[in-house]
């Protein structure tokens, strides 16, 4: 997988994305199993469009049943526009697209509270922030939340609440 | 209704059966070397090596610790 080449041609496309999930998690924080990119981008028809050029760039590919699997290069523009998540697969690896996260009610708000960060070999990317991804976990019914996240999260924010009352 | 979470299972599942077998492993192993290179992850360097050393040790201890008779 290429994350690196993922999160790049977003950024060439000047696709408005945040970076959540355990990717984000991962790059963030510490090791977790993880094996998708999972992205939330502002969800306008622009962006969407952007959006769409990106996955052409990274030869991703999906469909909307299995019969209509395939490139998503072969759709029509406005094809991101008919359910609210998308699990694709590319060559660079596999990315779900959300244009809505349960637990997060605005992009922008979350967009300003996130922070531009650096993967290792040094490609930018937007990365939701740790009281957001606090928020998604906590929106999740209980069966489906990460525990040992939810720890982490709760144990950096409280450090950096006492950081910033010393 | 139809839930967000009914949602990513059903494309997570669709996803799965459309990706050639092959290529997921190939992915796999690729995510794997791409997340062993991050700063969280970094396990192949001796500060790495050393701390999972000590955290190791301290659970060995623990787990000696219960081994132990009481009382003695």
């Amino acid at each position: 997988m290429d994350v690196d080449h993922i999160l790049a041609t977003m950024n060439d496309c000047q696709v408005e994305y945040l970076l959540i999930g355990g990717m984000n998690f991962l790059l963030r924080h510490e090791p977790v199993l993880t094996f998708d990119v999972d992205l939330w981008i502002d969800d306008h028809a622009a962006n969407r469009r952007r959006c769409e050029r990106a996955l052409t760039v990274l030869e991703a590919e999906w469909g909307e049943f299995d019969s209509d699997w395939g490139m998503v290069a072969q759709r029509e523009p406005g094809w991101l526009d008919r359910q609210p998540v998308y699990c694709l697969s590319s060559p660079s690896g596999a990315i779900d697209i959300f244009r809505s996260v349960r637990g997060l009610w605005d992009w922008a708000t979350s967009r300003a509270q996130a922070s531009l960060d650096r993967t290792a070999s040094g490609t930018a990317y937007w990365g939701l922030s740790d009281g957001d991804m606090l928020q998604c976990q906590l929106a999740l019914e209980a069966p489906y939340r990460k525990l040992q996240r939810i720890a982490t999260l709760e144990r950096v924010l409280r450090e950096q609440n006492r950081g910033h009352d010393a | 209704m139809v839930t967000m979470h009914d949602w990513v299972e059903s494309e997570s599942a669709k996803r799965l059966r459309n990706w050639d077998c092959a290529a997921r492993w190939q992915v796999l192993q690729q995510t794997i070397t791409w997340a062993e290179q991050q700063a969280t992850v970094r396990r192949n360097t001796p500060a790495a090596c050393v701390r999972e050393q000590h955290r190791k040790l301290a659970q060995w201890k623990e787990w000696e610790k219960d081994l132990l008779p009481t009382g003695s």
